[in-house]
């Protein structure tokens, strides 16, 4: 299930980032969105494209082109 | 002399904690890069020198931004001799200890300070010694409001301490092929680029951050005993501030309430005070000075109107000016920026843009120079440029006198309509150039946006008196710098004659003599009168100089005096209801001023300059024509000019895209 698709405040595991740009992979990873941690939706935006998603402790925006590349599976 | 460090996470506290240490203002904020560039103050300690640098904030060494490539390069370029202290927000320590193990990869001497302690303590038991043990760094608490910079506190401690996982992932590196030179590229800054080898490499740096994480997850189950559902940055709050609903209707209430209150009201109030001031106690006893020393109709002439007139005129706005800081400030200070960055990121990315560049519009409404500046925050190129160039488009704290000054003599009691629509139209023009500009020639390649989330905190008034005293610092320097020697200018050009004689009659003067030949172009738009010609003229140098040329022109002293004249026939600049509102559109929208065009320039390049230059004229001059014909000839005419206008408009995008799309065809490399 990719990470748009997810339920709000409920947590799941990350399984995969499929990002294109390797480099935007790499800074999300350094943020702590790592295969195997946990991740969260907390909010979705009024066209809910833009998510507002809770990992590594801290609370991140992320838009509809990460979003859709984040696939996750609930705990 | 000795160079100090300030690095760490954006929004950790590293600008609070230069200001701590040098006594300085840097500006500071809840946001997440505030500081775009590197800033360096020296200090003395016990007759010691040392350089303490400001550095933006970075998330690790391998830079993503251009604010990231500044900070990383000066670590790199004074690892050997400088005291690097890495600033930790104790509420996010596992994401901040990242980039301190980078550090101790490389064997760079770094001290942690451990700032938001006290906030961090209230949920979590931290082992510092142990964490210090196990780091191999020093680690000192501090808070970096009320830090006093001691010798100390520069001093770094070497250890020697080696990483366990570095040598896993050593032996992976190996058996990818790499050379032990590729490998500690790899591990400085990711810059190892073996094309041959490039799947391997992206695998080992994937596996690269792996390794660092669960070594940081290993050094705090060892140290740390935390709340594991606390989520820094969230707050009970935002449940209702980012609901979709409540942020856009909260956004449009708190924008037009505080236009309302801070320009009409508790500005208007201030402003009457400081202009009964400064005419009391320091222009009319100067003048009256001035008549006991000297009968020179230059002179005397001079400092009445083109030094006490223009600035009576434009100090009036001080307090709305400083109240425009405060309340951006109070944006910033509360995190409420972010919130918004968040909430209009659906609709600035179907035009192009991103959530990010709500922070870069607001930062427009203070100074388009500074917001231009603020662009190199975005990530892609096209994005950097459109953000820098359509900024302008934003009306900045400059133009908020001519806006007042005209709305207020022509719309009375409506003018606060009048200023928030000038306001909105200016952000309504900036997303539809935005949309034409992704759909022609800047179009977005990766829109891609993360943004972490500040914690919302209480404003600190401090904070706030400081921001609205160093506005005003800045606001009296500008009027005392530039206008003053526009003033000068535009002064001896009013009432010098050809033949370089004195005239009392400005329809002599050189100025308008110039301006008069050029009245033809803007009689479309119904401003056929050479002294707003000048005025348009002088403001491209800076925005303020509007309103002084105003003065000069019509010799009035004082708002009010100003706004009285407007109306009357008689005097030189006069308008009338539907030229007004044509001027008001045109000076928004029309080319910004020259410090904006130079950051433009230095931000993106010439061409883009020029762009925003023409692009400005000519969309300035199309809406203000198309509104004052409908105001004047009816909305049948201007239906015509505008159904011709945009005819011209999208045959121009077509050939645009054709001749992108023949090269495209040529080049081969892009789908078009």
């Amino acid at each position: 299930m990719k990470l748009y698709e997810a339920k709000l405040n409920k947590q799941a595991k990350i399984i995969s980032l499929d990002i294109e740009n390797f480099n935007t992979k790499l800074r999300l990873m350094e943020l702590g969105l790592i295969k195997g941690q946990t991740i969260k939706v907390f909010k979705k935006s009024l066209f809910r494209k833009t998510l507002l998603v809770v990992f590594n402790s801290a609370c991140f925006t992320l838009n509809a082109n990460l979003a859709k590349c984040i696939e996750v599976i609930y705990d | 002399m000795t160079d100090v460090l300030l690095i760490g996470n954006p929004n950790v506290g590293k600008s609070t904690l230069f200001n701590s240490l040098t006594k300085s203002n840097a500006h500071t904020g809840n946001f997440h890069g505030v500081t775009i560039d590197a800033e360096s103050k020296v200090i003395f300690i016990e007759k010691e020198e040392y350089k303490v640098t400001d550095l933006p904030g970075m998330y690790s060494l391998n830079s993503f931004s251009f604010e990231e490539e500044v900070s990383k390069n000066k670590v790199f370029e004074l690892k050997d001799k400088a005291s690097i202290l890495v600033i930790v927000d104790a509420c996010s320590l596992r994401k901040n200890l990242y980039l301190c193990l980078q550090l101790q990869e490389l064997n760079i001497p770094f001290k942690i300070l451990l700032n938001n302690y006290k906030e961090f303590s209230k949920r979590n038991k931290l082992d510092i010694v142990k964490l210090e043990h196990l780091l191999g760094v020093e680690i000192e608490i501090i808070n970096a409001k009320k830090i006093k910079a001691t010798k100390e506190l520069f001093e770094i401690k070497k250890y020697k301490r080696e990483l366990p996982y570095l040598v896993d992932i050593k032996q992976k590196s190996s058996e990818s092929l790499l050379k032990d030179d590729e490998f500690v590229g790899l591990i400085n800054d990711w810059k190892t680029e073996v094309v041959e080898k490039e799947e391997k490499i992206e695998k080992l740096k994937e596996e690269i951050v792996i390794a660092r994480y669960n070594y940081i997850d290993k050094i705090l189950n060892d140290s740390l005993e935390y709340d594991k559902n606390f989520i820094y940055g969230l707050s009970k709050w935002d449940k209702f501030i980012t609901n979709p609903f409540v942020s856009l209707i909260g956004f449009i209430l708190m924008f037009f309430l505080s236009i309302y209150f801070v320009f009409f009201i508790v500005g208007a109030f201030f402003n009457d005070k400081l202009v009964f001031c400064f005419e009391n106690f320091v222009s009319n006893p100067m003048m009256n000075t001035l008549y006991l020393i000297t009968d020179n109709i230059w002179i005397i002439e001079f400092f009445r109107q083109g030094v006490f007139a223009s600035i009576s005129t434009i100090l009036g706005f001080v307090p709305q000016i400083a109240l425009l800081f405060i309340m951006l400030t109070m944006l910033e200070d509360s995190g409420l920026i972010s919130r918004m960055c968040y909430s209009l990121d659906d609709m600035l990315t179907s035009v192009g843009l991103n959530g990010k560049a709500v922070y870069i519009i607001l930062m427009g409404l203070g100074c388009n120079t500074m917001s231009s500046l603020i662009s190199r925050d975005m990530n892609e190129k096209n994005l950097k440029i459109k953000t820098a160039i359509l900024n302008p488009f934003v009306s900045c704290s400059a133009r908020l006198p001519v806006f007042i000054i005209i709305a207020s003599a022509f719309f009375g009691q409506l003018s606060f309509l009048v200023v928030s629509g000038l306001y909105l139209l200016g952000l309504v023009v900036l997303l539809i150039t935005a949309y034409i500009l992704n759909k022609t020639i800047l179009p977005t390649k990766s829109n891609d946006m993360m943004l972490e989330f500040p914690p919302l905190r209480f404003i600190d008034f401090k904070h706030l008196l400081i921001e609205g005293l160093k506005s005003i610092r800045d606001f009296l320097k500008r009027i005392t710098g530039i206008i003053i020697s526009m003033g000068i200018i535009i002064f001896i050009l009013s009432h010098t004659k050809f033949s370089l004689m004195y005239t009392d009659n400005v329809m002599d003067s050189i100025l308008y003599l110039i301006s008069s030949k050029l009245t033809f172009l803007f009689v479309p738009i119904g401003l056929n009168n050479a002294g707003i010609v000048a005025s348009l003229i002088v403001g491209i140098l800076a925005k303020e100089l509007i309103v002084s040329t105003f003065s000069v022109c019509n010799n009035a002293i004082g708002e009010k005096e100003l706004i009285a004249s407007l109306t009357l026939s008689t005097s030189l600049i006069c308008l009338n209801k539907a030229s007004a509102i044509s001027f008001l559109i045109f000076s928004l929208l029309y080319c910004p001023c020259i410090s904006t065009l130079g950051v433009i320039k230095k931000e993106t390049s010439s061409f883009y300059m020029w762009l925003t230059i023409i692009g400005g004229f000519v969309v300035a001059y199309l809406i203000s024509m198309f509104i004052y014909l409908t105001l004047t000839k009816g909305i049948f005419v201007s239906l015509i000019v505008g159904f011709i206008i945009s005819l011209i408009f999208v045959s121009l995008i077509y050939l645009i895209k054709k001749v992108k799309h023949n090269k495209c065809l040529t080049c081969n490399k892009c789908k078009f």
